[in-house]
């Protein structure tokens, strides 16, 4: 029986007493992974090698850090896990105001938040995983906004990305633009609205 | 707070705008000092916010009244409200 192709012999071939090395290639799923090889020679009997590659920690990762338009929109966040289960949640101050969507996707399955995922594709290897938040408002303040969202292993390893939205822009109106006074001078009144401070000149 | 401006018609007669604080949104109240003339005066009042290094202006046009004329008609001759003569019929 060949081995599997993760494992790579320095050498297939050799004559008399001899060693042999075997390397790996990195093993990014859970759970231990075992193959065989088996060497022959004319006239005896073959002998097999079982190999055994130790699983992975479980592990998760996310994008440090992500960014917003100021206009709002979609934002999609991205990471890598090993894990059976990940647990989305916005931590600390939500000052952009996402809403966490309750499923995201995980190994190109969606995937509710919290849930198993199908297959538990981290047993084997590591896979791709993403969330999009949908409907983001437009940041109308002028000032940058933050928000941070904590993705959580079955393992309770963690992994943070701190969200940026960009400052919006200033505005100002009034209303009305043109008033009369009485030669009384007696108070009219006028809607400043702005989302900075103005001055009067 | 207060914010006096001169109505720039060589009275020293001002105009008043009272606001809670000059940021955000609010309602600003204009006032003036009684106008005794007798011609309409206006000026420009300009509003502005500068951040992001971008500087937004909205200019608001504040019109006073002049003072109401009164005509009084004695024997045929037009008197003001300060009894001066104004004209003869």
């Amino acid at each position: 029986m060949a081995y599997a192709s993760w494992v790579n012999p320095n050498k297939t071939t050799g004559n008399g007493n001899d060693t042999v090395a075997w390397t790996g290639s990195a093993h990014t799923g859970r759970t231990a992974r075992t193959t065989t090889a088996t060497f022959s020679a004319s006239g005896v009997e073959s002998k097999t090698l079982t190999i055994i590659q130790a699983g992975a920690t479980e592990f998760v990762t996310i994008d440090a850090t992500a960014a917003v338009a100021k206009s709002g929109g979609t934002l999609t966040i991205t990471g890598t896990s090993n894990s059976s289960k990940l647990t989305f949640s916005l931590t600390g101050t939500n000052g952009i105001g996402l809403v966490l969507p309750s499923s995201y996707t995980a190994n190109s399955v969606t995937t509710n938040n919290g849930a198993a995922i199908t297959g538990d594709p981290g047993a084997v290897q590591q896979y791709a995983f993403s969330i999009t938040f949908t409907g983001i408002d437009e940041n109308t303040s002028i000032s940058a906004l933050t928000s941070q969202l904590t993705v959580t292993a079955n393992g309770s390893q963690t992994a943070t990305c701190d969200i940026t939205q960009a400052a919006g822009d200033a505005y100002l109106t009034i209303s009305p633009t043109t008033i009369n006074l009485t030669a009384a001078g007696t108070a009219v009144s006028v809607t400043v609205t702005s989302n900075t401070s103005w001055s009067i000149s | 707070m207060t914010t006096s401006l001169s109505w720039n018609d060589g009275t020293t007669d001002k105009l008043y705008l009272t606001y809670a604080a000059s940021e955000g949104t609010q309602t600003v109240a204009v006032t003036s000092d009684a106008h005794t003339g007798y011609i309409e005066r206006s000026r420009d009042i300009v509003f502005q916010v500068t951040a992001g290094g971008t500087t937004i202006s909205r200019t608001l046009t504040v019109t006073q009244l002049g003072k109401d004329i009164t005509i009084i008609t004695r024997n045929d001759v037009y008197i003001t409200d300060n009894e001066v003569a104004v004209g003869y019929e």
